[in-house]
C-alpha cells in the first residue's frame, strides 16, 4: 500500500484522558471540507476547523431544492436507531439522529464533540460525566434533554438489538445517572477503555415522543412495544436530515432539518433532500449512477466499479481502510493445530494474485490482524507472502505431512470475493501436497455453526467488520478466549498471554499506555498465524463528479453521512 | 396415428408373438415422430458429452478434473474466442470447459432425482390402489397435500431445511417428485384391477405380493417410462433454478444454474457467463421433452 | 347430485388439502437448522439474548403446541413476526402480494391470448407446417429456463435496443401512484396518472412474458387436441354446408365447446407459474411475494417462509376450486358422473 496510510499513522493524534483528575476534553475540529479525492487511496486529510470559512462560499443563488440520489442494493430491514448495525441499516441513523460523540473525517478517525459539548472522566476511569449543548433540539422542536440520553441507553439495552453488543456486559442503564437537564453521568461496570469510541454508535432518541408513539402491547413490559412500530414510519431524532418518507424495499426520503443545531458545513451548497433508492440489481444500480445519481453504495461487483469508472460524470472512489479479510484456521484441530502447518499454508497463498487479480490493486496486504490504519498497528510484524520453499521447511518441521492437510474452507454464500479467494487457496494447497474443499454456507448457518469448536469449519472466510475507532474492535473479539462460539473468533484461538494482554489493553485507560500492550498482542498473534492475514479491502463507491467532499473515514456508516457533502 | 399402423391381433395366445408385435410397433411409431429422433439424438450427444468430457474439454481442469481445479485470475473474462469458445469466467476459467464438464452433474441429478422419486412413488401408489380403503384414501390424500405447492417452492424449502450440497438438493427434488408417481401408479392399479385376470388370478390364491409384480406392475410401467422421460427434463430445469438461487453444488463443480446466476452479477459486459450455461440447460430440456414426447407417442399412453 | 353439491363438496375437500399443507410446511421450517433467534438479533448477540429471544418467540415449547398456536394465530390473520422484516408476515404479505397477483395474472392472460388461438390455428391446420410449427413453439417454450429466458430478454430487449427497463417495477415517475388496491396498473388508472401507467406498463412487460411461455405452450397443446376432438365432430360439416366462415366455425363454436379441457391445464399452469415466479421475480427485481419468499427461505425467516407457502398454496387451491367450478359450468358431465361413483 502506498505511503497515505503511513502519513496518517504519523500524524495520528491521541486522545489523552487518562492520570490527571477530570480532564477536560474540548475536541478536535468540525468535519472536514477538503474535496481533493483522487480516484484511489485519496488522504483523508485533517483541517481542523475550516468549515464556516469555506462554507458556504458561493451562493448559487436558485431556491431550487438540491436532491441527492443515492443508490442501494441492499434493503435495510429496520430503521430503528436501536436496531440498525450495519452499514445500511446506520445510513439512516447517522443522518437522522445525533449521538453524544462523533468521529471526524480523517484515518484513522479521531473523536469530536457532538450533543455533549464536552465531558469528563473520573480517576478511577469507570465514570464519565458530559455535559449536552445547550442549543440541540429534536426535529419536533423538543430539547435534547439529559433524561433522553438516559432513556437511550434504557431502549438501547432493553432492546438487545443493533449496537447493544457494545455495552453488554459494560454499561447497565442503571448506571445512567441525569445530573441536571443538560448534564449526564455514566459509570461503567469496569474501567472500559473503549467505551468512548463506542457513543458515536448510541443515538439519542426523543423519549416523550417514542413513548407517546408506543404501543401498550408489546413485549418489552412496561415500555410496550418501545416504540418499535411508529419508529419504522418516523424519526425521533435531531440529526441533520428528518425523515420525509420511507417504502419499504423502494426508497426512503430525507430532507434538511433547518433547525439543526449545527450548520451544514457547505451552507447552500449542501443538499436538500437526499433519497435512498434500493434497486436490488447491480445493474441498475450501474444504470442510476450513468443517468445522473449522486452516489451508489459500496456493494456492487467489482467489475461494475471498473466499468462505471470509465463513464463520463462518474468517479469510483477507492479507499483500503478497514475492511480486513481473514481466512480463519481452526487451531484446535488437526492438522491446522500444529502451527508449523498454520505458516506453511501463510506462505502457500498467492497473495499477489489476490490482491492484483482477485481485487483490483487497491487493496492492502494485511500485516497481521490490524488494518494498517488503526492505531497501535504494527509495521514491523511476521507477514507472510507467497514463499512455496519457506511452506516446504515449515511443514518439515511439523508433525504432518502434506497429505494430512485435507481441509474444509467455507465462505458466506454468494459473495464472490470470497469464493474466489477459497478457489485460490485451494490451487496454493495443491500445490503444496494437499487438499481443500470450498464449500459455501448461508450467514446464518455459518453464525450457528461457529457456535461450537465442533461444527466450526476447518477454514472459514470472513470480513470482520469494524465498529468502533479502536484496535480492541478488532483484536477483542477475535483473538480473546472470551469470544469464543462467536463467528468471529472461529480459529478457537488460545494463548493466555494474548487474553491477559487484551483484557489488560481494556482496563488500561490511557491510550498511549494501551500502545504497546496491543503491539505485544499483535506480535504473538501474527508468530502464531491463526489465520490467513489476507487484504485490507478497499471500499468503493460510484460517485457523481459533481459531489464534492467526500470522505471516507471507514466507519460503518459514515460513507453516507450526507450533511457532509455539497455539490461543486 | 394413420392407418397404416401395424395392428394387435388381441386373439394371439403367444406371449411371445405379442411382444413382437409390440415392438414393432413400438419401434414404428417413434420413428414416425421426427422430433422424437431429433431428442433421441440431443440425450445421446449429451451423454458422450459427459462420457468423453475429460477428452473433448480444452481444459479439463478448468472444470474442476482429475483432481486439480484451475484458477487463473490473469485471465477473467476474457470474451469468446478461438481459445475459448465461451469464454472466461471470472476465476479466468474457460466457460466451455465447466459446461461440457456440467453435462455430467445434470443427467446425474435427473437420473438421480427421478430414481428416487420413482422407488417412493411407485411404492405408495401400488400400496393405496392395491389396498385401497382407508389406507389407500390416506397415501392419497399426502400426495396430494405435496402436490397442492409448485414443486420448485417446496424444493426450494426441503433443501434448506437439509442444508445446502448437491445430495440435499437431489433429495429435496425426489421429496416433492415422488407424489406424481404415486399418483400415476396409483390410477393405474385402479384401472388394472377392474379387469378380471387380476380378480381371476386372486381366485385361485394368488399372494397379494405376487398379483401385484405378476400383474399390476409390468402394466404400469409403460407410463412411469414415458412419464420419467418427461420429467427428467423438468427435474433438472428445478435442479438448475435450485442452483441458480444458490443452493446445489459447491464451487468448483460446474453447475449450470449456479453458472447462469453467477454471470448475472456481470451483465450485460460480460453477457457470455450466462449466456452459454443456460444454453445448455435449454438444449438438454429440450432433448428430453423431444423424447419424452416421441415415448408417448410409441406407447400411446396418456401422462401429465 | 346437483351442481351446487358439486361445489360444496369440492369447496369442502381443499381444507383438508390446506391443513396437510400448513402441517408439512411448518414441520419443515421448524427443523431449520441455525438459529432464527440469532438471525433476528444480528452477528453480534450475546447468548443470552438469543436464549431469550427463543423463549418469547416459544421455540422451545413442543413443535404440536407451536402449531397450535400458529394456526389459532392465523385465523385472526396473524402469521407471527418476520424475522427480516420485524413485522407480522400478514402485513409483509399484503404488501407484496398486489405485485406478484399483478404479474402472474397478466403472464397468464399473455399465455391465454397467445395460446389459445396458437391451440385453434395449429388444430385448424391440423399436421401442416402452422401446426409443427407451433408444436415446435411450445417444445421451445417449455424446455427455456424461466431465469435464463429472463436474462436473455433483458440482455436483448433491455440492454441491447434499450426499449424497455431492465429491472423493478415502476420508474422514476412523479407523483407516484397512491396505494389503493397495490396493483400499479389499477392505481395508475384510477388516479389518472398516466406516467406512472405507462412505466407500470414498461416494466411489466418483459417479466410477464417470461412468464407466459411454459403455461402459453400448455394451452396452445392443450387447445389444439380439445380442438380437433371437437373438429371432427359432425355439427362442423353441417354448419360449414351452411356456408358459415371457417373462423367463425372455430372460434364461434368449435372453441367454446372445447375450452373446458383448456381451462383445466389453466388450473394446474397456475401453480407452476407461482413457482416460476420464484425465479423469475429474483431475475427482474420484481419487488413481490416470490422475491419476498425466496429471502424469506434462504435468511430462514420461519415465519414468513411458512406463510408465503400457505399463500402460494392458498392461491393455488383457489384457482383449481375456480377451474373445477368454472369445468362444472361448461361441462355438467363431472358432476352428473359423480352419482355412478
Amino acid at each position: 500500500m502506498g505511503t497515505s496510510i503511513n502519513d496518517h499513522v504519523d500524524r495520528r493524534t491521541f486522545l489523552k484522558y487518562g492520570g490527571a483528575a477530570s480532564i477536560s476534553a474540548i475536541f478536535a475540529g468540525c468535519t472536514d471540507n477538503q474535496s481533493t479525492d483522487e480516484t484511489t487511496n485519496e488522504s483523508g486529510t485533517d483541517s481542523p476547523d475550516s468549515t464556516e470559512s469555506d462554507g458556504g462560499s458561493t451562493s448559487n443563488g436558485d431556491d431550487e431544492a438540491t436532491e441527492f440520489n443515492y443508490v442501494t442494493t441492499v434493503t435495510p430491514s429496520s430503521i430503528d436507531p436501536m436496531k440498525g448495525s450495519d452499514n445500511l441499516e446506520t445510513l439512516l441513523l447517522h443522518n437522522v439522529y445525533d449521538p453524544l460523540l462523533y468521529y471526524t473525517d480523517g484515518t484513522p478517525p479521531e473523536l469530536q464533540s457532538w450533543l455533549a459539548t464536552n465531558y469528563s472522566v473520573s480517576d478511577d476511569g469507570q465514570t464519565y460525566t458530559f455535559e449536552l449543548r445547550s442549543d440541540a433540539t429534536f426535529h419536533n422542536g423538543d430539547q435534547v434533554t439529559a433524561s433522553d440520553v438516559k432513556y437511550s441507553v434504557q431502549r438501547m439495552m432493553d432492546m438487545q438489538n443493533g449496537f447493544s453488543w457494545m455495552w453488554e456486559g459494560v454499561l447497565s442503564p442503571e448506571n445512567v445517572e441525569v445530573v441536571d437537564e443538560k448534564t449526564v453521568r455514566m459509570t461503567t461496570n469496569d474501567v472500559y477503555a473503549p467505551f468512548l469510541y463506542t457513543l458515536p454508535f448510541l443515538y439519542i432518541v426523543n423519549q416523550d415522543q417514542v413513548e407517546a408513539n408506543a404501543n401498550s402491547d408489546g413485549q418489552f413490559g412496561e415500555h410496550g412495544d418501545y416504540g418499535t412500530e411508529w419508529l419504522e414510519a418516523n424519526d425521533a431524532g435531531s440529526g441533520p436530515y428528518q425523515l420525509a418518507s420511507r417504502e419499504r424495499k423502494r426508497e426512503i426520503v430525507l430532507e434538511k432539518n433547518d433547525d439543526w443545531w449545527r450548520e451544514f458545513p457547505h451552507g447552500q451548497d449542501g443538499y436538500e433532500v437526499v433519497s435512498a433508492e434500493m434497486v436490488q440489481e447491480s445493474a441498475t444500480a450501474a444504470g442510476r449512477m450513468r443517468e445522473g445519481a449522486e452516489m451508489a453504495d459500496q456493494w456492487l461487483p467489482l467489475q461494475t466499479y471498473n466499468d462505471l469508472a470509465n463513464e463520463d460524470g462518474v468517479r469510483v472512489h477507492a479507499k483500503a481502510t478497514f475492511n480486513p479479510f481473514y481466512v480463519y484456521m481452526h487451531t484446535q484441530r488437526e492438522p491446522l493445530d500444529d502451527v508449523h502447518v498454520r505458516r506453511a499454508i501463510s506462505y502457500a497463498f498467492d497473495y499477489d494474485a489476490a490482491l492484483t487479480d482477485v481485487m483490483s490493486g487497491d487493496s492492502d496486504h494485511l500485516q497481521g490482524p490490524l488494518p494498517g490504519a488503526m492505531w497501535s498497528h504494527t509495521d514491523d510484524l511476521e507477514t507472510y507472502g507467497q514463499d512455496l520453499e519457506q511452506a516446504q521447511a515449515e511443514l518439515e518441521q511439523s508433525e504432518y505431512t502434506a497429505s494430512d492437510i485435507d481441509l474444509e474452507y467455507t465462505y458466506v454464500s454468494g459473495l464472490t470475493v470470497e469464493q474466489n479467494m477459497g478457489l485460490l487457496l485451494q490451487s496454493n494447497i495443491q500445490e503444496l501436497g494437499g487438499s481443500l474443499s470450498v464449500n459455501k454456507a448461508p450467514w446464518s448457518n455459518i453464525t450457528e455453526m461457529t457456535t461450537s469448536k465442533e461444527s466450526t469449519p476447518d477454514m472459514l472466510a470472513v470480513y470482520l467488520s469494524f465498529s468502533y475507532a479502536d484496535p480492541d474492535t478488532f483484536l477483542y473479539p477475535a483473538w480473546h478466549s472470551n469470544s469464543h462460539g462467536s463467528w468471529t473468533s472461529a480459529s478457537w484461538y488460545q494463548n493466555d498471554e494474548v487474553d491477559d494482554l487484551l483484557t489488560e489493553a481494556r482496563r488500561t485507560v490511557s491510550q498511549e499506555d494501551r500502545v504497546p500492550i496491543y503491539e505485544q498482542a499483535q506480535r504473538i498473534i501474527a508468530e502464531d498465524a491463526p489465520a490467513l492475514f489476507v487484504m485490507n479491502q478497499a471500499t468503493r463507491n460510484a460517485l457523481s463528479t459533481d459531489v464534492q467532499g467526500f470522505k471516507d473515514n471507514g466507519i460503518t456508516g459514515y460513507r453516507q453521512t450526507f450533511h457532509r457533502y455539497y455539490q461543486g | 396415428m394413420s392407418d397404416t399402423e401395424p395392428t394387435v391381433d388381441d386373439s394371439t395366445d403367444s406371449a411371445l408373438a405379442r411382444r413382437i408385435d409390440d415392438l414393432n410397433r413400438i419401434v414404428y411409431r417413434f420413428r414416425q415422430n421426427p422430433m422424437s429422433v431429433v431428442g433421441l439424438a440431443i440425450i445421446l450427444s449429451f451423454v458422450l458429452i459427459a462420457v468423453f468430457a475429460p477428452w473433448i474439454a480444452p481444459y479439463p481442469s478448468d472444470a474442476g478434473h482429475g483432481g486439480e481445479p484451475a484458477v487463473h485470475f490473469d485471465q477473467k473474462f476474457e470474451s469468446p474466442s478461438a481459445d475459448h469458445l465461451f469464454g472466461t469466467d471470472q476465476a479466468g476459467r474457460d466457460i466451455f470447459s465447466r459446461v461440457l464438464f456440467g453435462t455430467r452433474l445434470s443427467l446425474k441429478i435427473g437420473v438421480v432425482v427421478l430414481a428416487a422419486a420413482v422407488s417412493i412413488g411407485v411404492p405408495v401408489g401400488l400400496v393405496a390402489g392395491y389396498v385401497g380403503g382407508g389406507v389407500g384414501m390416506t397415501l392419497m390424500r399426502i400426495t396430494d397435500v405435496f402436490l397442492s405447492v409448485p414443486p420448485l417452492v417446496l424444493a426450494l424449502s426441503v433443501s434448506v431445511a437439509l442444508d445446502s450440497s448437491l445430495t440435499n438438493a437431489m433429495l429435496a427434488i425426489a421429496a416433492v417428485w415422488w407424489p406424481w408417481y404415486a399418483r400415476l401408479t396409483f390410477g393405474e392399479v385402479l384401472s388394472v384391477k377392474k379387469e378380471t385376470y387380476v380378480e381371476a388370478s386372486r381366485g385361485i390364491g394368488a399372494t397379494s405380493f405376487r398379483t401385484i409384480f405378476r400383474d399390476i406392475l409390468p402394466n404400469v410401467l409403460a407410463p412411469i417410462t414415458v412419464k420419467m422421460s418427461l420429467d427428467m427434463g423438468y427435474a433438472i430445469l428445478v435442479a438448475a433454478a435450485l442452483g441458480f438461487l444458490g443452493l446445489g453444488a459447491q464451487p468448483p463443480t460446474p453447475e449450470w444454474g449456479t453458472m447462469v446466476s453467477q454471470g448475472r452479477d456481470y451483465l450485460p459486459g460480460q453477457w457470455w457467463y450466462s449466456t452459454f450455461p443456460g444454453l445448455a440447460i435449454f438444449l438438454i430440456v429440450l432433448g428430453f421433452n423431444f423424447l419424452g414426447d416421441g415415448l408417448r407417442d410409441m406407447f400411446d399412453v396418456e401422462v401429465q | 347430485m346437483g351442481y351446487r353439491d358439486y361445489l360444496i363438496k369440492r369447496g369442502l375437500s381443499t381444507i383438508p388439502m390446506f391443513l396437510g399443507l400448513s402441517v408439512l410446511i411448518f414441520t419443515l421450517a421448524r427443523v431449520i437448522p441455525g438459529r432464527p433467534a440469532r438471525l433476528a438479533l444480528g452477528p453480534r448477540a450475546t447468548d443470552e439474548a438469543v436464549q431469550q429471544l427463543r423463549r418469547q418467540m416459544g421455540l422451545n415449547d413442543p413443535i404440536w403446541q407451536q402449531y397450535v398456536e400458529y394456526m389459532a394465530g392465523l385465523l385472526q390473520g396473524d402469521l407471527g413476526q418476520s424475522l427480516i422484516s420485524e413485522r407480522n408476515v400478514a402485513t409483509d404479505l399484503v404488501e407484496y402480494f398486489p405485485a406478484t397477483f399483478e404479474l402472474t395474472t397478466l403472464a397468464m392472460l399473455i399465455a391465454i391470448f397467445v395460446g389459445v388461438p396458437l391451440g385453434v390455428v395449429a388444430g385448424q391446420h391440423k399436421d401442416k407446417w402452422p401446426d409443427n410449427a407451433s408444436r415446435l413453439f411450445s417444445f421451445f417454450n417449455v424446455s427455456l429456463p424461466p431465469f435464463w429466458a429472463g436474462i436473455l430478454l433483458q440482455l436483448l430487449v433491455a440492454f441491447q435496443l434499450g426499449w424497455l427497463p431492465s429491472t423493478g417495477r415502476i420508474g422514476d415517475v412523479s407523483p407516484m401512484p397512491v396505494e389503493t388496491t397495490g396493483v400499479l396498473l389499477v392505481d395508475s388508472l384510477l388516479a389518472a396518472n398516466g406516467a406512472a401507467f405507462v412505466s407500470a406498463a414498461q416494466h411489466l412487460i418483459l417479466p410477464a412474458i417470461t412468464l407466459s411461455l411454459a403455461p402459453m405452450a400448455d394451452i396452445a397443446r392443450m387447445t389444439r387436441s380439445s380442438f380437433i376432438e371437437e373438429y371432427d365432430k359432425d355439427y362442423v360439416e353441417g354448419l360449414r354446408t351452411h356456408g358459415i366462415p371457417n373462423r367463425l366455425i372455430a372460434y364461434k363454436y368449435v372453441l367454446r365447446k372445447s375450452f373446458a379441457s383448456t381451462l383445466t391445464i389453466i388450473g394446474l399452469d397456475y401453480g407452476f407459474l407461482l413457482g416460476s415466479a420464484f425465479v423469475v421475480e429474483i431475475v427482474f427485481s420484481w419487488p413481490g411475494m416470490a422475491s419476498y419468499g425466496v429471502e424469506a427461505i434462504l435468511q430462514k425467516d420461519m415465519n414468513a417462509m411458512v406463510g408465503v407457502t400457505l399463500v402460494v398454496g392458498a392461491s393455488f387451491l383457489l384457482v383449481n376450486f375456480v377451474v373445477d367450478v368454472l369445468y362444472g359450468f361448461f361441462d355438467p358431465r363431472v358432476w352428473h358422473e359423480g352419482e355412478s361413483e
